[in-house]
């Protein structure tokens, strides 16, 4: 029997092993070598166990075993580490084999697990290995593995013991290797935890071990104090950084000590962790009046604290600077300078606690150097504690207001940039690509050669790959969409002339074989492909029908060869349709005698830019005559309605609404079967608190169960979307079935429907540019979607909220209750940059006299009133990024403080004091009172609540 | 497998306590310098405290990546050091290259010898920078790299060996980087106070949208918002790693490139200068974006190379028309000489002096023009004879390329380029040449 015979029977049979590998020699290891893996890897498969589901291993626990003692005598390090599935290295395995063999890779084995993430070893034999001559010590490995030898596992039970007698047992433990736990990242601020004791010792182990040395003398406490102070210094993590911080107070250092290791101490004021130094300054506090303290190198330390974003910190700093004035009149101005570097903060408290300080120790020419360059941003309290004057009102924005600059959208010239736009229009580089693409098809449509076809194969290519792919995280349905209109293109191109466009036809075979394997190998595998007339989204969505409408409307106009541009194809970034262009383009169709399809017309309408009122009266009248003229007229300010038999009502409604909204006269209600409410977006709406139930798991009942709860939310009422027909009418309706159909309107597909945000969040912005006068339709469907909880739950969601921001900065719109709602919401949300965006569309609009300031206020009180968010939202992003920015921007931003004030609960929420120190800031900014008669109602209700007491009676 | 490189250090860098002034050793490597090279400068540093801070703010770009899991972190890279003309330049990237960072301890911050100038890796061990983070204010460090007397090393001791993937994107990143530099502009000067007071409106967490840096109510600040003469800024909050450094600094200048590819944002501490680059987005490094690629269409003559080896010293002024006059290099070529020589890895770039500085990469030549994938995709194209040239007149090209399943256009205009390709209509050209535009323009 061969040795590989021979073990494949032991390791069968179970048998002792050792024998075998005793009597090997080295050719007959490296012989066994192949033979070893291949058990290794027969009995490490995991296989059906008898007919159940369950799956387990082939091989025993000893077979496993067994084999890795093999696998230690025979194979090389890179061969053991890779078959050593940590079974076999244990003190009690390997203790009979070292006795007659120690591999040559043993040092270099531990050497490489000292840095392991994990390495669970015991100290203890680890020791005897050195001892009995195997390894030579490795310090990292050591200072690794000792914060484990303090405590006993207890056999059976899940308890340790604490053992503080184990680290006398070798001298050398205390003398050399507890220093190591200092050098390296160790486990040691962490070595007790999920560790159970019923030994009755107290946490903090380690920390009583290393003093209870100390205090035997056993290990020096010099040494001690000043390592610990090093080891918090150290780059290592925040966690070990505190515990040598705690351990360092724990030793109760004198203050002679303290004195001597001041260097040290100040060191941690470099830290990003701010809790050590917190602690440090507590120490200075009481050590800076002794004679040793060391005045010079703190005042030079002490500015990284002073700017820090901990206001511990500060506060602490300033209360050593403070006694530090008090003890050495001398250098008192030198001590106002540094202290002063506070005033960075935009804290009421901090910025007061400074000012008193430079009042009390800084003479007249010593503050005003110190505070120069801060005197901009002090609040009113530090201000008028130094005496100083009201800094002069914030500039007002320069000049008259620039008036938006119009950026004209290039239509392709000739066909190379035809072919260059249509390789780019799935990728959502601009918007309007959307438009333009089928808008170029139109213009290029006669000159498709075959020698032009072979230039677009590229763009069919990308357009097929992007119907078939997986889903991108960065497109929309939109995108997906248009590939499908531009596919059905090529194909419509096929059928016209198989010839020049037999490439087409080549591509689109190959796909649809590749589509076919797909479902051929997946089961349930939709077939992606599809052409536009079917093209739907999954929620059914009516939202997504204008622009299918759009497309579809010239894939007819393709299909016929007519030669007609779109309506709708904006001229100007990013939407805008200029009024002269559609008049042009509206002649076309009137000399060609074809009625425009109603969509493409109702779009262009919504999107419409009147630039030169005059020249836009003239060019209609030389150009339009009919009902165009009178459509175009009612844009430009003309008084017309549609004729009964008009064909374009739609467009007429989508012309007034645009043009009377919020006050639309009943008369162009008649247009729609929509009720005036939803014309306009007047909803009403409410934040509530919902109760709902969500899943938990029960360990008892071992199921999910339902468990209730509540959370607050922000609800659109959207109420009835069709107006009401009389009860005799409707039933009228019933007997006489011919009634004529309404056409339905833009704001009849008006809605953003999702389970959970896929790909709308990508299109939201083409769809509010559907209507880009008149956003706050869709924007009460954002609302009620994406900010429905304010806190967003996903990245999908933020981005849908940006991107609405985005698209809203980049239009010239009429703020309405819903886009207050929507900015008033956003000033609430979770995320950093939605506040931000919020905050700036609100200068925007303050810049453009364009929004009533008190509305949103109103709002924010209102939301607040059942503390939809924390109040520390609003505050913090008013301090930093909408007070003073000019004389202007002040005055909305008392209006907005005031209106929230007035509306907020009777009972104060968290962060009322903050909200109305910013309040008295701003009145004092802009020299007035707090009059309003709500707010002086709510300022004496909350006057009763001690932590506002004080600030109200500076009102 | 991804190639490897090998750092081999004599022994590891430290930071030794010795009477009277502590000594800071930095062990150098490079595979390109001759064997007992010897020491690079040994001299007292005017500010170890600083050099400190700078040193380890170095360290935290180094170990920082931006758009890669943590996964291979502890494979730290180490950065490289320029020692000449008396300056000493700390050279490194982050995992992702997105972020360059530079420490210039310029004349004023040293007070020691340039024993030779060169460029070189340097080791950056754990045990050292947890000394440098102890090194306090008014102390006496001495700085050497390299060994000072050779011989001291001990024979028979064991060479410290780091073996790391090849730092691919770091050398691509140091190739690439000046010419973001070199067409930046400073824009903004900030004091201590402007510059901690526009750092706080940094906002929380890793917000994915872009940020821009404009003057509101005359304080400098952040908004998500694009406006007209705003800086944007991709990846915001990589700015927080030289916060820091800020409570020390004197000024904070700002330096967007002309296109906003990229800003650089330098911290002036004293005689040291910290140097800090962001790429235009998180997940863009500055090694892929193909801004050296159209200097490297045509190859550069190894007598360049040599010239400018021979005849320059480690972070020297580089002048380009003053080298053609001297070896009678074709004037015409001499625009292009600075940008090849960039994109071998062979100048770097000063923005406060404005100019090119010469050092050399301590990798293998080979190394660095192996790296160019676009370039090399170009090469095999046109090897495989899949451009045609359809048309050239009038300064206009126009060419066939082709492409998995397609025949792409590119059609080459005066200095615009334009291709059919997925690359260049995802980026519009803003990210370098795709390799077909690259293959025509090597080809005409």
């Amino acid at each position: 029997m061969s040795i590989s015979e021979e073990l494949s029977t032991i390791a069968e049979g179970e048998k002792d092993i050792l024998p075998l590998l005793k009597g090997l020699d080295k050719k007959q290891k490296k012989e066994l070598v192949p033979a070893i893996k291949k058990l290794q890897k027969h009995y490490s498969e995991f296989i059906q166990q008898g007919n159940t589901t369950s799956y387990s291993q082939r091989g025993t626990t000893s077979q496993k075993k067994l084999l890795g003692l093999a696998g230690f005598v025979c194979f090389n390090q890179k061969e053991f580490e890779q078959g050593n599935d940590g079974g076999t290295f244990n003190k009690q395995e390997l203790t009979p084999i070292l006795n007659w063999y120690c591999p040559d890779w043993f040092q270099s084995y531990f050497d490489s697990m000292a840095g392991n993430e994990f390495l669970a070893f015991d100290y203890d034999w680890y020791m005897e290995l050195i001892e009995n001559g195997y390894l030579q010590p490795n310090r990292q490995f050591i200072a690794r593995v000792l914060p484990g030898y303090l405590f006993e596992r207890k056999e059976k039970v899940w308890t340790h013991a604490y053992k503080p007698e184990n680290l006398a047992k070798r001298t050398i433990t205390l003398d050399e290797h507890i220093w190591y736990l200092f050098e390296y990242e160790t486990n040691l601020h962490g070595a007790e935890n999920y560790m159970k004791f019923d030994d009755g010792s107290q946490p903090g182990r380690w920390m009583s071990v290393l003093k209870l040395y100390m205090t035997e003398g056993r290990i020096d406490r010099q040494r001690l104090l000043k390592e610990s102070l090093l080891a918090v210094c150290k780059n290592t993590n925040q966690a070990a950084s505190n515990w040598f911080m705690d351990l360092f107070v724990f030793l109760e250092p004198a203050t002679a000590e303290l004195i001597a290791l001041q260097d040290e101490l100040l060191n941690t004021f470099n830290l990003a962790n701010s809790k050590p130094y917190n602690t440090v300054l507590k120490l200075f506090k009481e050590l800076s009046p002794e004679t040793g303290f060391a005045i010079d190198a703190f005042l030079d330390h002490v500015p990284i604290v002073l700017t820090s974003e901990s206001k511990t910190g500060v506060t602490a700093a300033l209360m050593v600077l403070e006694k530090l004035a008090k003890l050495h009149p001398a250098r008192c101005a030198e001590i106002c300078g540094i202290a002063a570097q506070a005033l960075i903060h935009q804290d009421n408290n901090l910025q007061t606690r400074v000012a008193r300080l430079l009042k009390k120790y800084g003479d007249e020419e010593a503050v005003a150097s110190a505070v120069q360059g801060y005197k901009e941003t002090l609040f009113s309290e530090a201000r008028e504690l130094l005496g100083l004057a009201k800094p002069s009102p914030a500039n007002e924005p320069e000049g008259p207001l620039e008036k938006r600059v119009l950026v004209p959208i290039s239509m392709p010239q000739n066909f190379d940039e035809f072919v260059f736009l249509a390789s780019q229009a799935f990728e959502q580089n601009e918007t309007y690509h959307f438009d333009l693409l089928p808008a170029a098809i139109l213009k290029f449509q006669h000159e498709m050669t075959a020698a032009n076809i072979q230039k677009l194969m590229p763009a069919f290519q990308r357009a097929y790959k992007m119907i078939t792919n997986d889903w991108a995280s960065t497109k929309g349905y939109l995108d997906n969409m248009l590939a499908k209109f531009f596919t059905s293109y090529g194909q419509l191109l096929t059928s016209f002339d198989l010839v020049s466009s037999n490439p087409i036809h080549l591509m689109h075979q190959a796909f649809v074989k590749s589509e076919e394997e797909k479902k051929a190998r997946w089961n349930g595998y939709k077939i992606r492909l599809g052409g536009i007339k079917p093209w739907d989204i999954y929620t059914h969505s009516l939202g997504y029908k204008p622009h299918k409408h759009l497309l579809l409307n010239a894939f007819f106009l393709l299909e016929r060869k007519i030669s007609l541009p779109l309506l709708s194809t904006p001229t100007h970034e990013p939407c805008y349709v200029a009024i002269t262009t559609l008049i042009e383009r509206l002649a076309q169709y009137q000399q060609a005698r074809t009625i425009p399809a109603d969509m493409d017309l109702q779009v262009a309408i919504a999107r419409c830019l009147v630039m030169d009122q005059a020249e836009a009266v003239m060019l209609a009248n030389a150009k339009l005559t009919g009902e165009y003229r009178a459509l175009i007229g009612l844009m430009l300010g003309e008084d017309h309605f549609p004729t009964d038999n008009s064909k374009l009502k739609a467009s007429w409604l989508v012309a007034a609404v645009n043009r009377f909204t919020p006050n639309i006269d009943s008369k162009w209600e008649s247009l729609t079967a929509l009720s005036a409410n939803h014309l306009t977006a007047a909803y009403s709406w409410e934040p509530i608190v919902e109760d709902y139930f969500y899943k938990q798991y029960d360990v008892k009942s071992r199921a999910y169960v339902d468990m209730p709860a509540k959370r607050k939310i922000i609800r659109v009422n959207f109420g009835d979307k069709q107006k009401k027909v009389p009860v005799i009418k409707s039933l009228l309706s019933k007997i006489i079935p011919a009634q004529p159909v309404q056409e339905l309107s833009l704001y009849d597909y008006t809605e953003l429907k999702y389970d959970y945000l896929s790909g709308e969040h990508n299109d939201i912005r083409r769809l509010l540019y559907l209507m880009p006068h008149q956003p706050e339709i869709l924007l009460a469907h954002i609302i009620n979607k994406g900010l429905r909880y304010i806190d967003f739950t996903g990245e999908n969601d933020k981005r849908l909220v940006i991107y609405t921001l985005e698209a809203l900065l980049a239009l010239d719109y009429r703020h309405s209750p819903m886009s207050d709602l929507f900015l008033a919401t956003c000033i609430l949300s979770s995320d950093k940059t939605v506040r931000t965006y919020a905050a700036e569309t609100w200068i925007k609009a303050v810049n453009e006299q364009n929004i009533i300031s008190a509305n949103i206020g109103q709002i924010i009180g209102r939301q607040e009133n059942l503390e939809l968010a924390p109040l520390k939202r609003f505050t913090d992003l008013v301090i930093s990024n909408m007070y003073q920015l000019s004389g202007t921007h002040n005055q909305a931003l008392e209006d907005l403080l005031t209106a929230c004030i007035a509306h907020m609960n009777p009972t104060p929420i968290n962060g009322t004091r903050k909200l109305l120190e910013i309040y008295h800031e701003v009145l004092a900014t802009n020299n007035t009172k707090a009059t309003n008669p709500e707010v002086q109602h709510r300022l004496n209700d909350w006057k009763t609540t001690d932590t506002l007491r004080k600030v109200i009676d500076r009102f | 497998m991804p190639e490897t490189i090998t750092y081999q250090y004599q022994e590891p860098s430290s930071l030794t306590h010795a009477a009277g002034a502590d000594e800071l050793f930095l062990s150098k490597y490079s595979e390109v310098q001759k064997k007992d090279a010897p020491c690079f400068f040994w001299g007292r540093l005017t500010d170890p405290y600083v050099t400190a801070r700078c040193l380890l703010t170095l360290s935290n770009v180094v170990q920082s990546s931006f758009n890669l899991s943590p996964f291979e972190r502890s494979l730290l890279k180490d950065p490289i050091v320029t020692a000449g003309n008396e300056r000493l330049r700390f050279e490194g990237f982050s995992h992702c290259a997105g972020v360059y960072a530079r420490v210039d301890v310029l004349p004023g911050g040293h007070d020691g010898e340039f024993l030779e100038s060169g460029t070189t890796n340097v080791d950056f061990n754990q045990p050292m920078l947890s000394a440098l983070s102890n090194i306090r204010k008014n102390e006496q460090v001495l700085l050497s790299i390299g060994q000072k007397e050779v011989g001291l090393h001990k024979e028979n001791e064991k060479i410290i060996e780091r073996k790391v993937p090849l730092p691919t994107k770091w050398i691509k990143g140091l190739t690439s980087v000046q010419m973001f530099l070199s067409e930046s502009e400073k824009v903004h000067s900030f004091n201590r106070l402007q510059a901690l007071q526009l750092f706080k409106t940094i906002p929380p967490g890793k917000p994915k949208t872009d940020y821009y840096l404009l003057i509101r109510g005359g304080k400098p600040m952040f908004s998500p918002v694009k406006s007209n003469d705003a800086i944007a800024v991709g990846g915001v909050y990589r700015l927080k790693l030289i916060e820091p450094l800020l409570a020390i600094a004197d000024e904070l200048r700002v330096f967007p490139h002309n296109n906003m590819q990229s800003t650089t944002w330098q911290v002036y501490i004293g005689a040291l200068r910290f140097t800090l680059s962001l790429s235009r987005d998180t997940w863009r490094g500055f090694s892929g974006e193909g801004a050296a690629l159209e200097s490297l269409i045509d190859d550069v003559p190894d007598e360049w190379v040599e010239l400018v080896d021979n005849y320059s010293y480690a972070n020297q002024a580089f002048n380009a028309t003053l080298l053609a006059v001297n070896e009678g290099i074709d004037p015409q070529k001499v625009d292009q000489i600075t940008s090849r020589l960039s994109a071998i890895g062979l100048l770097g770039f000063d923005l406060d002096e404005n100019n090119f500085f010469y050092r050399r990469l301590p990798f293998k030549l080979s190394r660095i023009m192996s790296l160019n994938p676009r370039l090399k995709d170009a090469e095999k194209l046109l090897a495989e004879g899949k451009v045609r040239i359809v048309s050239d007149q009038n300064g206009r090209i126009e060419a066939q390329v082709e492409g998995s399943g397609v025949q792409h256009m590119v059609i080459i205009s005066g200095d615009q380029a334009q291709c059919t390709c997925h690359w260049f209509s995802k980026n519009q050209g803003e990210r370098g040449p795709c390799k077909h535009i690259l293959a025509v323009k090597k080809l005409s």
